[in-house]
């Protein structure tokens, strides 16, 4: 390659680098700063965030038509094959709540649930931060988990007013507590760089008796997502000679960049019925 | 002149802001699994190489700021490591045939894979042995459609709004320097 033009004068060059220097500063001051010493910021970046969800609440709209319409298809097209499905679930559903009547059992509440649509999604690298059309408003509050028809998608870490922004399981600092479904086994399964793409499952002894195909349901063990929501499928085992701990990964059923709605559910209700049925330890929360 | 180079950072600041508006709502979902292009740092190296390394970094240092501010718990990480890439690439820039079209893509490959690099090792600064896989399976993707896409980007906006084009822009703004 040549030269394509004079190289900065000494003094030019000078004034970037103190410039640079400065914004290394800055910013390397802001990233080792803990949540709590930026409080001060959450004015400013509600503003921003809600100038950011009007904006990419217009523009994006064209694409999330498109993806709603594919993803319409699909569900209507499984609407459409189960409907004896449905019909036996509502049977059992009228079932239980007779036989609770009869044992003399507290019935089960229905969730308060809240369908959001995805209106802006985190332009870092890795996108594991969504925004949602549904906040403080509409009775949304930090700690309520996101869902959508494939399985389990996040929960709520920040709300304002008129939107929420929702951490996905995929993100760095989202670990779920897991149970494999076929063998009982309990584990974590969280995101790591070797494996962007995937969760990695931790906390599993060598002779656990976990499968490639076995599928992952969120155990409800400390009280942050509640148990039996479809986490993801173990795609390959792999144990190492020098690692205690084999090699688990795990792909989330829900694909978190065609995500358009999601369903937002209170945690609350989940708990007590976590309580009832022994899962769920009151003191851990 | 004031009034013109007023304009040239509002259409600047403009160009920003629609790279990370369409970052937000569109491109998010054009992607293949993780891979997908990144249109705020493309359009941060059209900045650089057509602008002055301190002009260059200050926007950097502000664009990371602002995608910290919106989203994401922390604040700093995305300022920090978009001022360093848009420091080394305007300096870069300054010694390339920046007019070419290869060069470009080059320049745009490599920002993505150094911008990772440095976003990878703060996000995850105990595991640092797996960055490298990291980088492999996420970074090499983006890098190639960053530098795919982002020459269509600034090529219709500039169309759009009529802007100069990223070469003679520093000419007319700011003078150069005797």
């Amino acid at each position: 390659m040549h030269k394509s033009e004079e190289l900065p004068s000494p003094s030019s060059r000078y004034g970037s680098l103190k410039a640079l220097v400065i914004c290394l500063a800055l910013s390397g001051l802001m990233i080792f700063l803990r949540p709590d010493d930026v409080g001060w910021l959450s004015t400013p970046r509600a503003g921003l965030e809600s100038t950011v969800v009007a904006l990419t609440g217009r523009v994006g709209w064209v694409t999330r038509l498109i993806l709603l319409a594919e993803q319409s298809r699909s569900l209507h097209s499984r609407v459409a094959t189960d409907p004896l499905l449905l019909e036996n679930l509502e049977e059992l559903r009228q079932e239980n709540r007779r036989l609770r009547e009869l044992l003399g059992l507290a019935q089960k509440d229905d969730w308060d649930a809240l369908m959001a649509e995805v209106v802006g999604k985190e332009t870092g690298r890795l996108g594991t931060v969504v925004l949602v059309n549904q906040g403080s408003l509409a009775g949304v509050a930090e700690g309520w988990i996101a869902c959508s028809p494939d399985g389990l998608v996040g929960r709520v870490s920040r709300v304002r007013d008129s939107f929420s922004q929702v951490q996905l399981i995929a993100n760095y600092n989202s670990p779920v507590s897991v149970r494999v479904e076929r063998s009982g086994i309990e584990a974590v399964v969280e995101w790591t760089p070797a494996l962007p793409t995937k969760l990695a499952m931790k906390f599993v002894q060598p002779d656990s008796d976990v499968r490639p195909g076995d599928v992952v349901i969120s155990s409800g063990l400390g009280g942050v997502y509640p148990a039996g929501l479809r986490v993801g499928r173990v795609t390959r085992v792999r144990t190492e000679r020098e690692r205690q701990e084999p090699l688990i990964e795990v792909r989330p059923f829900v694909d978190f960049s065609r995500l358009v709605m999601v369903l937002l559910v209170a945690p609350e209700k989940i708990k007590v019925q976590m309580l009832e049925s022994g899962l769920f330890a009151p003191d851990v929360d | 002149m004031r009034k013109e180079v007023i304009l040239e950072l509002l259409a600047e600041t403009g160009y920003l802001v629609l790279a990370f508006v369409l970052q937000a709502s569109a491109v998010g979902y054009v992607s293949f699994g993780e891979i997908k292009a990144d249109l705020i740092l493309g359009a941060l190296v059209y900045v650089a190489i057509s602008r002055r390394p301190l002009h260059s970094t200050v926007a950097g240092f502000l664009v990371g700021l602002f995608q910290d501010l919106t989203f994401g718990g922390g604040i700093g990480l995305n300022a920090f490591s978009k001022c360093l890439v848009a420091f080394l690439v305007s300096h870069a820039s300054r010694r390339v045939f920046k007019e070419r079209y290869w060069t470009q893509l080059l320049l745009l490959f490599s920002t993505v894979i150094f911008h990772d690099l440095v976003y990878f090792v703060f996000l995850y600064p105990r595991s640092v042995s797996d960055i490298g896989p990291a980088i492999i399976r996420v970074s090499l993707g983006s890098a190639i459609l960053t530098a795919l896409v982002s020459p269509a980007y600034d090529f219709v906006i500039r169309r759009i709004f009529s802007l100069k084009g990223p070469i003679s822009r520093e000419s007319v703004a700011v003078p150069r320097e005797q």
